[in-house]
C-alpha cells in the first residue's frame, strides 16, 4: 500500500457545512433515531426529549419539558447525576458519561448517558445535549451472570445446610424415641407399684416384689439420662432454629434500597450457613469489633461475606489437600473513620503477585477445573465497589495466605434529602 | 461369648452418640453399646476388645469413617460394619462400598437402626466358626466369570445399551447380582432403602451412570481369582445359578414373590464364591454329587452364603431361602392346593436343575415332593425352560429373555 492512498483524500471540513444541513441532520436524528436524545437547561431540566427517550422514560414528550432529568433515575443515582450536570455547566468538565437506571416506567431501563455542554438559546447561557443509549439487554446479561454466581454458592450451601440440619434432627429423634420408651417404662412401674400398694392392705407386698419392679425399670440409668436427653433435645431444637434463622437472613429478597444493617450479626449468620463447608478444613476465629449499623443492601453484603468465606475454605482445602491438617479462617471487623472494615483471611497458599491484579476478574480462577467458576470474587468486587461505593483489597504473602479487606462506607451511598420519584 | 452383642457407635458429634446409645438402650438385654467420638478412639477400643457391630459416621475430622472401616475390615473383619452418614453422593458411595456392609442416611429413626443391626447380626446364627466369620466379614467383592468381565465394561460404556441388556448381563453373574442387591437395599447412593429384590428394577433404580461407577471405576468387578482362577468353575456356577433362578421364579405360586425367588436363586450358591475368594482350600464347585450341601467348619455352604447376604442387608426372604436351601421344605402345600414359597421354590429348582444337568433322572426320594407341590405335570415345561435358558447363555442375542 502506498502513502498517497492512506492520506486523507478529502478536506475534513466536509462534515461541518453548510449550517442549515446541520440543523436538518439534527432534526432527522432527533426524530427518528433509535437512541434517546435530550437537551437540558442549565439547571438540569429537560428542554426537549426525542420520542425514543420519551418512550424510555414512559412519559409523553410534552409532559417532560421542565422536569429535572434526575427525577427519572434511581434514587441512589440522582445525586451523582445532579453533581455531574452542575460540573458541566460550571465548565469543569468537557463531558459527563454515566450509567443510569430509569425507574419511571413499569419496567426498569438501564441506559448509558453521555452529556456535553453547548451554548444555550439566550446569549451567555449554557445548555446541555446528550445521548441516552438503552443498554438494558447487556445489563440483564450481567445481572444474570451475577445471579448465576450467587446460585452456585447457594447450591453448594443447600447440601451443606441439609447436613447441618441432619445432625440435630438425628439426635433429637433418637432422644425423643428414648424419652417415649422411658416414659412408658416409668408408667408401667407406677402402675405396678399402685397394684402392689392396693394389694398391701390384705397381702403385704414383699420387699422382693418391689425391688423386682424397680430393677426392671432401669431407674439409675433413667435418673442420669432423662434430664440429659431433655437438655440435649432442647439444645438441638435451638440449633435447628438458629440454622433456620440464618437461612432466612440469607433468603432475604433482593433489596431495592439501602437499610441499616448489623454486619457482625451477618457474619455470624454467614458462618452458621457455611459451617458445613468450613468445619472440615479450618477452624474459624472471629474478632468482631464495635461497628455501627452500616447503610447497605443487606442481601448483597450477605453474598459478599459468603463468597469470601467459601473462597477462604477452598483455598485452604487446596493447600492442605488430604493431609488431614487444618487451616485457620480469621474474620475481623472494626470501624475505621467513616468506613466499616471486614477482613477475611485464610492460611491457604496465597495469591502470587502477578495474579493479584486479576483475582477480581470474572471467570478468573486459580483453582483446579471443576472447583470454582471464578465468579465468586468478581461478584464480591462488583457488589462492594459499584453497589456500595466501597473497596476491596487483597493482601497476600505465600507464607501467610490471603487476606481480603472490604471497606463499606457506614453512611452508604449518598441519597438526596427528599426523593421525588415521580410527579 | 455371652449372648449380649457388643455394638460400637462412632460419631464426632457427642450428642449424636449419646442419643444413639439411649435409643438402643431398650435392647440392653441383647446389646451393650459403647460410644466413641473419633475414628482414633474407635480404633483404640477395637484393638482392646472385639465388637460385634460398628455403626459409624462418615465425615469426621482426623480419621474418617472410610479409614476406620478400612482398618476394621483388615483387623476385625468379623465385625458388622454399618455407616450412618449425613452426607451422601456418588464419590462417597464409591469410597464406602469396599469397606462398609451397609449404609444408612441421617436422619434415620431408631426403629430402622435397631432392625438394621439386628438383621445384620443374624449372620452370627448362621456361622459360628471365627474363621468363617472373618472370611465373610472381609468380603468386599467376589470374582466374576470372564464372560462378565469381558462383556460388562463394553455394555456399560455404550450409551445406547438398553437397560434390559445390562440387567441380562448382570444376572449371569452371581457376584455382580449380589453387589447390586446389597446396594439397592442400603442407601449408599443416598437413595431410600428399597427392600428391593428385582434385578431389572434395581438396574433402573440406580441408573447406568451409577452402575458404571460401581463396577468399572469402583473396582468391584473382580476377574476370576483364588481357587476359581481358571474361570471354568465360575462359569459353571453362573450357569447353574441362572437356571435355578429362572425355574424358581416359574415355580412360585404368587407373582409378588417372583422377583425375590429369582434373586434368591441367583445368589443361592454365593457361599461357594466366598470360599473361592477367602478360603480357597475349602472351595467346592457345583454341582457336587449327593443331595447334602458340603460343610465347611461346621456350616453348610448355604449358611455361609446366607451369612454374607445377611451382613449385606438383603431382604429377609432371600437370606432365608439361601440358608435353608437343601433342606426339606417347610410348608407342604395347603388345602387350596400347593403353595410354593420362595424357600421351597429355590430348593425345588435346585434339585430340578441338578438332575437336568446330571442325567435327567430325578432322585427317587424327590418323587413325593413333586406330587406334594403338584409339579409332576409341569416337568416337561420346566425342562424346556431350563434348556432355553441354558441355550440363551450361549447366545448373546437371547440375553433379553432372562431379564
Amino acid at each position: 500500500m502506498t502513502a498517497e492512498r492512506i492520506a486523507p483524500a478529502e478536506p475534513p471540513v466536509r462534515l461541518g457545512h453548510p449550517a442549515r444541513d446541520d440543523a436538518a441532520s439534527f432534526r432527522a436524528l432527533f426524530g427518528g433515531a433509535g437512541t434517546g436524545v435530550v437537551e437540558l437547561d442549565d439547571e438540569g431540566r429537560i428542554r426537549r426529549a426525542n420520542p425514543r427517550l420519551a418512550e424510555m422514560l414512559a412519559h409523553p414528550e410534552a409532559a417532560l419539558a421542565g422536569r429535572a432529568l434526575a427525577d427519572f433515575v434511581a434514587r441512589s443515582q440522582a445525586p451523582g447525576l445532579r453533581s455531574g450536570i452542575a460540573e458541566l455547566i460550571a465548565g469543569g468538565a468537557a463531558s459527563f458519561d454515566t450509567e443510569l437506571r430509569l425507574t419511571s416506567g413499569t419496567a426498569t431501563v438501564w441506559v448509558d448517558l453521555s452529556l456535553v455542554s453547548v451554548p444555550g438559546p439566550a446569549a451567555g447561557t449554557t445548555g446541555l445535549v446528550g445521548l441516552v443509549k438503552d443498554v438494558t439487554p447487556a445489563k440483564r446479561l450481567e445481572i444474570e451472570r451475577q445471579h448465576g454466581a450467587k446460585m452456585e454458592a447457594v447450591g453448594r450451601l443447600a447440601a451443606g445446610i441439609a447436613h447441618e440440619l441432619n445432625t440435630p434432627i438425628q439426635f433429637i429423634g433418637d432422644n425423643v424415641h428414648f424419652l417415649d420408651e422411658a416414659f412408658g417404662g416409668l408408667l408401667a412401674l407406677c402402675e405396678r407399684l399402685v397394684a402392689l400398694s392396693e394389694a398391701a392392705a390384705t397381702d403385704p407386698p414383699t420387699a422382693d416384689a418391689i425391688r423386682d419392679a424397680l430393677d426392671t425399670a432401669d431407674l439409675d440409668y433413667l435418673r442420669e439420662e432423662v434430664p440429659r436427653a431433655v437438655d440435649q433435645t432442647l439444645d438441638g431444637v435451638d440449633r435447628v432454629a438458629r440454622i433456620v434463622k440464618a437461612m432466612k437472613a440469607f433468603g432475604h429478597p433482593e433489596d431495592r434500597e439501602q437499610r441499616a444493617f448489623d454486619v457482625n450479626k451477618a457474619i455470624e449468620s454467614a458462618l452458621t450457613v457455611a459451617r458445613n463447608e468450613l468445619k472440615y478444613v479450618a477452624d474459624v476465629e472471629t474478632e468482631l469489633g464495635e461497628v455501627p449499623a452500616v447503610r447497605c443492601f443487606p442481601s448483597d453484603v450477605n453474598q459478599v461475606l459468603l463468597n469470601l468465606l467459601l473462597n477462604a475454605a477452598e483455598a485452604i482445602e487446596e493447600h492442605v489437600g488430604s493431609s488431614g491438617r487444618r487451616g485457620v479462617i480469621r474474620v475481623r471487623t472494626w470501624r475505621d473513620g467513616d468506613d466499616a472494615v471486614i477482613e477475611v483471611s485464610d492460611t491457604g497458599p496465597g495469591v502470587p503477585p502477578e495474579l493479584r491484579s486479576r483475582i477480581f476478574e470474572p471467570f478468573f480462577t486459580t483453582k483446579e477445573v471443576g472447583k470454582g467458576t471464578g465468579q465468586g470474587l468478581a461478584l464480591v468486587h462488583g457488589v462492594v465497589t459499584e453497589n456500595h461505593g466501597g473497596s476491596v483489597e487483597l493482601v497476600s504473602t505465600p507464607a501467610d495466605g490471603a487476606t481480603f479487606v472490604v471497606r463499606l462506607p457506614i453512611a452508604g451511598l449518598p441519597t438526596p434529602p427528599e426523593q421525588p420519584c415521580r410527579a | 461369648m455371652s449372648g449380649v452383642k457388643r455394638v460400637l457407635v462412632v460419631d464426632d458429634e457427642a450428642r449424636v452418640v449419646d442419643a444413639l446409645g439411649r435409643s438402643l438402650r431398650s435392647e440392653r438385654r441383647y446389646w451393650s453399646v459403647t460410644t466413641a467420638t473419633s475414628g482414633a478412639q474407635a480404633v483404640e477400643l477395637l484393638e482392646a476388645e472385639p465388637f460385634d457391630a460398628i455403626l459409624t459416621d462418615m465425615l469426621m475430622p482426623g480419621m474418617d469413617g472410610v479409614e476406620l472401616l478400612g482398618w476394621a475390615r483388615e483387623r476385625r473383619p468379623e465385625t458388622l460394619r454399618i455407616v450412618l452418614s449425613g452426607h451422601t453422593g456418588p464419590e462417597l458411595a464409591l469410597r464406602t462400598l469396599p469397606v462398609a456392609h451397609q449404609f444408612r442416611s441421617k436422619p434415620c429413626n431408631g426403629a430402622e437402626l435397631k432392625s438394621t443391626i439386628a438383621r445384620g447380626l443374624m449372620f452370627h446364627d448362621l456361622v459360628d466358626d471365627p474363621v468363617l466369620r472373618r472370611a465373610v466379614g472381609h468380603v468386599a467383592a467376589l470374582p466374576s466369570p470372564s464372560r462378565t468381565t469381558d462383556r460388562l465394561p463394553a455394555l456399560l460404556d455404550d450409551a445406547t445399551t438398553p437397560v434390559d441388556t445390562i440387567a441380562g448381563a448382570l444376572v449371569e453373574d452371581v457376584a455382580a447380582t449380589a453387589k447390586l442387591l446389597q446396594i439397592v437395599n442400603s442407601s449408599f447412593f443416598g437413595l431410600p432403602v428399597a427392600g428391593q429384590a428385582g434385578v431389572s428394577t434395581a438396574v433402573r433404580y440406580l441408573g447406568v451412570e451409577c452402575l458404571r461407577a460401581i463396577f468399572l471405576e469402583g473396582g468391584l468387578l473382580l476377574p476370576p481369582a483364588g481357587a476359581a482362577a481358571d474361570g471354568a468353575a465360575l462359569a459353571t456356577l453362573a450357569r447353574h445359578s441362572l437356571l435355578v433362578a429362572t425355574v424358581a421364579r416359574e415355580l412360585t405360586s404368587d407373582r409378588s414373590m417372583a422377583d425375590a425367588a429369582f434373586a434368591a436363586g441367583l445368589v443361592h450358591a454365593i457361599g461357594r464364591l466366598v470360599l473361592a475368594a477367602e478360603l480357597p482350600d475349602d472351595f467346592v464347585s457345583v454341582p457336587e454329587d449327593g443331595d447334602e450341601p458340603p460343610e465347611v467348619r461346621g456350616a453348610t455352604v448355604n449358611q455361609l452364603g446366607a451369612s454374607l447376604l445377611a451382613m449385606w442387608g438383603l431382604p429377609q426372604p432371600i437370606v432365608e431361602a439361601v440358608a435353608r436351601n437343601h433342606m426339606a421344605p417347610l410348608i407342604a402345600g395347603s388345602a387350596d392346593g400347593p403353595v410354593v414359597e420362595i424357600t421351597d421354590a429355590v430348593y425345588l429348582a435346585d434339585v430340578l436343575v441338578r438332575s437336568f444337568d446330571r442325567d435327567r433322572n430325578l432322585p427317587a426320594s424327590f418323587q413325593d415332593e413333586l406330587v406334594t407341590f403338584g409339579l409332576t405335570d409341569r416337568l416337561p415345561g420346566l425342562e424346556a425352560l431350563m434348556a432355553r435358558t441354558a441355550d440363551g447363555m450361549q447366545d448373546d442375542h437371547a440375553l433379553r429373555r432372562v431379564s
